[in-house]
Formats: structure tokens, C-alpha cells, sequence
């Protein structure tokens, strides 16, 4: 068990920058997963860690123990690959007791963790099967079990889910996450899938193009997400974007996108302020756009009418594609909303969650305003 | 699936008959092309074994006739006569090929591990590695000279050792190839793995990376084997003591100018040939899997 600490950790390929000043605390007993777009360096991040790369600069930290030009081996740390990265020549239990016997563990010792891993995953009766004999879902664990025997100090998961099919993926994510509880042990959790990481995170450190874009827990990550890339990596379907100015209006402020105005509330338009007559960019997730007919009580409607080009039907929602003045957005509606293709439907936007980037910097103009308010965690 | 010969200009379904009929010629052709060409290299082999059972009185009288009767007359004296000394002859060829094997297994995986693994970059990585493949290019025949040279003065003619260490240089530019290719091909996560479970590079290597190259090492060991087995030329140049000759160079002995002994050359030979027999059947489809690695990549 233990704390891991990024300090300004860099990682260039000759003049090329793959990971830019890292600065990242994982405390001990976290959940921490890495997200981004691949190329983000989320897994240069995690092999550095795991000391399968070179640190450029910066430091890296196992609890007070400077890592940086320690080996793999003596970092007290285990790893889950993609690939699960099984030795094909050894049998599930050989696989297993391998890194044990290489740290000269007693034998009865060795015996004794690798059935009680192997029982706690299921996979007592593949003991003497080689990997090819295993499926997917059966590899996986087994890639886990091999990571568990160590008992590490801090787990290492590089997309261990990318290979299993949709539904083992769920059972995955939600066994890997009773796995962190019950072993209390550290995590750090590399993935490019955003539900992956706000269902399994306790944090998320968001990464893109090398740069870490903002770190907190999936609630505040989605509710007030720190810049324009933030805010559309999560969610899904994604925030719709509009190009649009900040006008002043007999004291109201308005955001015009061109297509539509909406009048910003009061009690909120006070971080807005500075933007009047600036471009910015409005973003509102899909869900915050419904169905006229369906809106729901103590929201601020704001209307708008929109041509309907796909309907997608979930049975729990309906995903609407629509199009307005040549600006495109989504909305999550009511399934019993009555959207034809090509037909016309007024939606209402919830005015009290949109949100507003500095078209610049891409910075969310609410950021810090809205800090304050989140119920529970701290960003850093 | 074979195409059907047939030309089929019309909707109608072709007839089964003749489908089947296609296809059983198109087969029986194919069969009979490789029988033809099995026989013609299995027949000198089953003519050579013929020969080992009749007297050489025999065999200058009627060359291609069956024996009289099962002789083993032929084997006993080359197995056992002290004029012959066969055994010392074969225990010669045990020797250096072994000892070559072992030295070429030894360098060619180490170094086809450094070469084949990105991991391990070094300064004229690519310029040693092309040197390598330039070697393989160039006529054993022209290293004769020097080679003897280089044995007389380090002293080695007449020795083991001299086959040893040139055999294995002979061997090393394929193997290393070989090697480093089917290397190339392992997965990086692998070794990953193994760095983590706590493998250094040698045991990373020897521990995960050398078991699962080998077919490769089959390759290796089985191409040298026969290669080293049967090599004459050096045998005869680096070797001029009687009592220190190779199989193979022993054998010439049976063949002279003037009279030549062809029962007990043809019995040395079977016995000779025998390893090579065992070795290829124990190793072929590791041997085979090793050539086609890298075709289909899984």
C-alpha cells in the first residue's frame, strides 16, 4: 500500500513531447484512473510508473521512495496488460506462482496464495491449462491473478478490458472494482473508454496531447468539467458545441449562437460577465435538451425548434439528431417523445446546466464559480 | 476448394458425377507427381541399405542386384574391427558436432535476442547486423586458406577445436538471422511482463523468451546438425591425422583409386545417416513451424 506521486514528469522521444510536466498525487488506497484519446500518453504515463520507460525529467515517487532509476522488479508493483500478456508456455498456475518464485518465496507459501487467488477469481479449475486453452474473459482474470499473488504495493492496469466482448466488459468493470475494495491496495487504471473511467474511478486524471487537462472525482469531472476538451471527452453521447457571443440585454445577460438566444439566469450569469461581447463557445450535454411536450419540472426553459434528422430509439430514452439554422446538437429525450425523421419538434434547453468556454482558451468561464458549490471532493 | 474444370456456360447445375470425376483426376495427378519425386530421391537411400547387406565380390558382380541373404557381416566388422576403428571415427563427428551445436545454439540465441528485440539499441546496431547477412553471402570456399592459416598458427590443426570454432563461425550468420527474426516477431508486452514479475534481462531471456522461440531453436539446431554432420571439406583440410578424422572424411578412406570397398561404404553411410534419421523425425515439425514463422502472423 502506497501513495504515488508525478512530479513534473516529462517523457520526450527525441524532440518529441509525449508527456508534458506531469504533476499528479495518487493517494494510497485510490482508485486513480487515467483517461484520454490514445497518443494522450496515459500509458507512457503508466509505463514510466511501472518503469518499463525512461523518466526524461521530472521525478516519480512509490510512497517517500524516489523511483526514477529503480528497476521494475524492485518498484513493488504489478501490471495488467491489454494483451494480458500470459506466458503461453506455462500453465495458469505456473503463470501465477512465476513472479514468487523469482523472489525465492517459499514453496507452501506460493501454493497457498495462488489457490486462494485463484479461488477468490473462479478460476480454481484452470490451474494446469495453458493460456490458448482460456477465453478471454478466463485470460483476464487470470492476468489479474497474476497481479494479485505479488500483493504489490500499487496495481498497474493498462486497458485490461479493450480486449473482452461488451457484455464481459461489464461484468468486468464491476469485478474489478469489488477487487479494489477488498484488496485496499492502490490502483492506478489506464483507459481511452470515459465509461470505464467514471464508473471505476474514485478520481479521474483527464490527459490529452501529453497535458493533464483536470483531476477529480467522475462527479465534478462531469458537472463542471475545466476546459471545452473536458467536457466533451466526458459524457456520451457527447456535449453539443455552438459558437456563439455573450450580449448584455437590459441587465440579463444573452448568449446568441445565431441560430437561437438564450437568456442566462440571473443568479448565475455572474462569472459570465467578463465575456460580454466576446466569442465563446456554449456547450450543453444532450440530456439538458428535452422534448417540449415532456419538460421536466424546476428547470430554466429556454426554447427552441429544431428539425429532426435520426431518431434513435433506446426504449429508456430516444437519442434525437437535430439540426438548426445549419447548427447541429443532440438531445436525450423521453421515449415517448413523438420525433418523426424529417419532421419539426420543439426541445427546451436547460438553461441552469449550460455551459460556457472562452473560445480562446477553451477554459470554462464557470469553473471556479461552480467549484465552490460542489457537494463533495476538491479539484486540484 | 478446387475449381471445377468443367466449363459451366449454361445455369444448369453440373452433374456430380463429373464434378467428382474433375476433382478425384485433379487429385490423382497431384499424388502421382509426388510419388515420382519421393522415389527419386528414396531410391538411392534404398539402393545404399541393399548394398549394406551384400559383400563388395557381390556388388562388382551384379550392382543392382538383391542380397542372397540377411548379411550382417558387413556391419559387425565396421562396428567392431579394431582396424577399422570406426567408433573412433563417430565419436570424432559426436564430438565436434555437438560442440558446435552448443556453441552456435549459445552465441546465435544471445545474439539474436539483442538484435531482434527493439528494446536493446546500441551504437552500428544496423551496420553489424547487415554485416551479418553480407557474410552469408560470401563463398566458404575463398575462407579455406586463411581459415588454415589462422588454425596452423594458433595451433589447432588436428584438433577438435579447430572444426569446433570454425563450424560455429560458419553456422553463426544464419542462426543469428534466423534467430533475431523470429525474436523480432515475440510480443513487447511479454517481456514487459516478465520485468515486472521480477526478471532481470538474462532470466527475462532465458526464463519467457528462449521457450517460446523454440521452434527457432528446432531450426537452428536441426539445419547445423546435418550441416556439421556431414561437412567433408574442412574436415580434410583442418584434420590430417588419421586417428582425429570426422565420419565423413573416414568414409573417403572406403573409396579409393585403386580398389574401393562399396559394402562397407554403403554400411557407413546407413550408419552415419542414422542420427540424422532420428534427429529430423524428433524435431521436423518444430522445424517446419520454425521456417513458417513471421509467414502468418497471429
Amino acid at each position: 500500500m502506497s501513495s504515488v506521486t508525478f512530479d513534473k514528469v516529462v517523457k520526450r522521444y527525441g524532440t518529441n513531447v509525449v508527456v508534458r510536466e506531469l504533476n499528479l498525487d495518487v493517494a494510497d488506497k485510490e482508485f486513480l484512473v487515467l483517461v484520454g484519446p490514445s497518443g494522450c500518453g496515459k500509458s507512457t504515463s503508466l509505463r514510466m510508473l511501472a518503469g518499463l520507460e525512461e523518466i526524461s525529467d521530472g521525478e516519480i515517487r512509490i510512497g517517500d521512495r524516489v523511483v526514477n532509476n529503480v528497476a521494475p522488479k524492485d518498484r513493488d508493483i504489478a501490471m495488467v496488460f491489454q494483451s494480458y500478456a500470459l506466458y503461453p508456455h506455462m500453465t495458469v498456475y505456473d503463470n501465477m506462482a512465476f513472479g514468487l518464485k523469482l523472489r525465492k518465496t517459499p514453496k507452501q507459501i506460493i501454493d497457498q496464495r495462488v489457490r486462494e487467488a485463484a479461488k477468490s477469481l473462479g478460476i480454481e479449475h484452470l490451474l494446469d491449462r495453458r493460456p490458448r486453452q482460456l477465453s478471454g474473459g478466463q485470460r483476464q482474470r487470470v492476468a489479474v491473478g497474476r497481479a494479485i499473488v505479488r500483493e504489490p504495493a500499487v496495481f498497474l492496469m493498462d486497458e485490461p478490458l479493450s480486449n473482452l466482448d461488451a457484455k464481459l466488459r461489464v461484468e468486468a468493470r464491476s469485478f474489478i472494482s469489488k477487487l479494489h475494495q477488498r484488496l485496499e491496495t492502490t490502483f492506478i487504471y489506464v483507459t481511452h473508454d470515459q465509461v470505464e473511467a467514471m464508473t471505476m474511478g474514485s478520481r479521474i486524471a483527464v490527459l490529452n496531447a501529453g497535458d493533464l487537462q483536470q483531476v477529480d472525482t467522475p462527479f465534478n469531472l462531469y458537472h463542471n468539467p475545466r476546459n471545452k476538451f473536458v467536457a466533451g471527452f466526458i459524457g456520451s453521447p457527447a456535449m453539443n458545441f455552438m459558437n456563439a457571443t455573450v450580449k448584455q440585454d437590459n441587465g440579463n445577460l444573452l448568449v446568441d449562437t445565431g441560430v437561437f438566444q438564450v437568456t442566462i439566469p440571473a443568479r448565475k450569469a455572474d462569472p459570465f460577465r467578463s465575456h460580454v461581447g466576446k466569442k465563446v463557445v456554449f456547450g450543453v450535454r444532450p440530456e439538458d435538451i428535452h422534448d417540449a411536450e415532456f419538460q421536466p419540472p424546476g428547470i430554466t426553459p429556454s426554447m427552441v425548434e429544431a428539425n429532426v434528422d435520426v431518431v434513435e430509439q433506446m426504449g429508456n430514452e430516444m437519442i434525437l439528431y437535430l439540426e438548426q439554422g445549419g447548427a447541429n446538437f443532440i438531445a436525450r429525450t423521453d421515449p415517448r417523445t413523438r420525433a418523426r425523421v424529417g419532421g419539426k419538434l420543439g426541445v427546451v434547453m436547460n438553461i441552469d446546466n449550460v455551459h460556457l468556454f472562452d473560445a480562446d482558451t477553451e477554459l470554462s468561464l464557470s469553473y471556479e464559480a461552480k467549484m465552490k458549490e460542489m457537494p463533495i471532493g476538491k479539484s486540484k | 476448394m478446387y475449381p471445377s474444370m468443367t466449363p459451366n456456360f449454361t445455369d444448369r447445375p453440373v452433374s456430380g458425377f463429373w464434378l467428382r470425376l474433375t476433382r478425384l483426376s485433379q487429385n490423382a495427378i497431384v499424388l502421382l507427381l509426388l510419388l515420382a519425386i519421393t522415389l527419386l530421391i528414396i531410391i538411392p537411400f534404398i539402393w545404399m541399405v541393399i548394398m549394406s547387406f551384400r559383400t563388395t565380390g557381390e556388388i562388382l558382380s551384379n550392382p543392382y542386384g538383391l542380397p542372397t541373404s540377411l548379411n550382417f557381416d558387413n556391419y559387425a566388422e565396421l562396428l567392431f574391427s579394431p582396424r577399422i576403428a570406426f567408433y573412433r571415427y563417430f565419436y570424432n563427428s559426436v564430438v565436434v558436432t555437438v560442440g558446435s551445436l552448443f556453441l552456435t545454439l549459445a552465441v546465435s540465441t544471445l545474439a539474436g535476442y539483442a538484435f531482434g528485440r527493439s528494446r536493446y539499441r546500441f551504437r552500428f546496431r544496423t551496420a553489424v547486423f547487415s554485416s551479418l547477412l553480407l557474410a552469408m553471402m560470401l563463398p566458404p570456399q575463398i575462407q579455406y586458406l586463411p581459415q588454415f592459416q589462422m588454425m596452423t598458427e594458433y595451433g589447432l590443426l588436428n584438433t577438435h577445436l579447430s572444426l569446433i570454432l570454425l563450424y560455429t563461425a560458419s553456422a553463426l550468420p544464419v542462426s543469428t538471422y534466423l534467430m533475431a527474426t523470429f525474436f523480432a516477431e515475440l510480443p513487447d508486452e511479454l517481456e514487459d511482463a516478465a520485468y515486472i514479475d521480477g526478471c532481470g534481462d538474462l532470466k527475462t531471456f532465458y526464463r519467457v523468451m528462449l521457450p517460446l522461440a523454440r521452434p527457432a531453436v528446432s531450426t537452428v539446431l536441426l539445419v547445423n546438425f546435418l550441416n556439421f554432420w556431414n561437412e567433408l571439406l574442412l574436415a580434410v583440410t583442418m584434420i590430417t591425422r588419421p586417428e582425429m578424422r570426422t565420419l565423413p572424411a573416414a568414409m573417403m578412406l572406403f573409396v579409393g583409386e585403386n580398389s574401393s570397398d562399396y559394402a562397407m561404404a554403403s554400411a557407413s553411410l546407413v550408419v552415419a545417416m542414422l542420427p540424422v534419421l532420428i534427429i529430423y523425425l524428433a524435431l521436423s515439425d518444430r522445424f517446419i513451424e520454425g521456417l513458417t514463422a513471421g509467414a502468418l502472423k497471429g
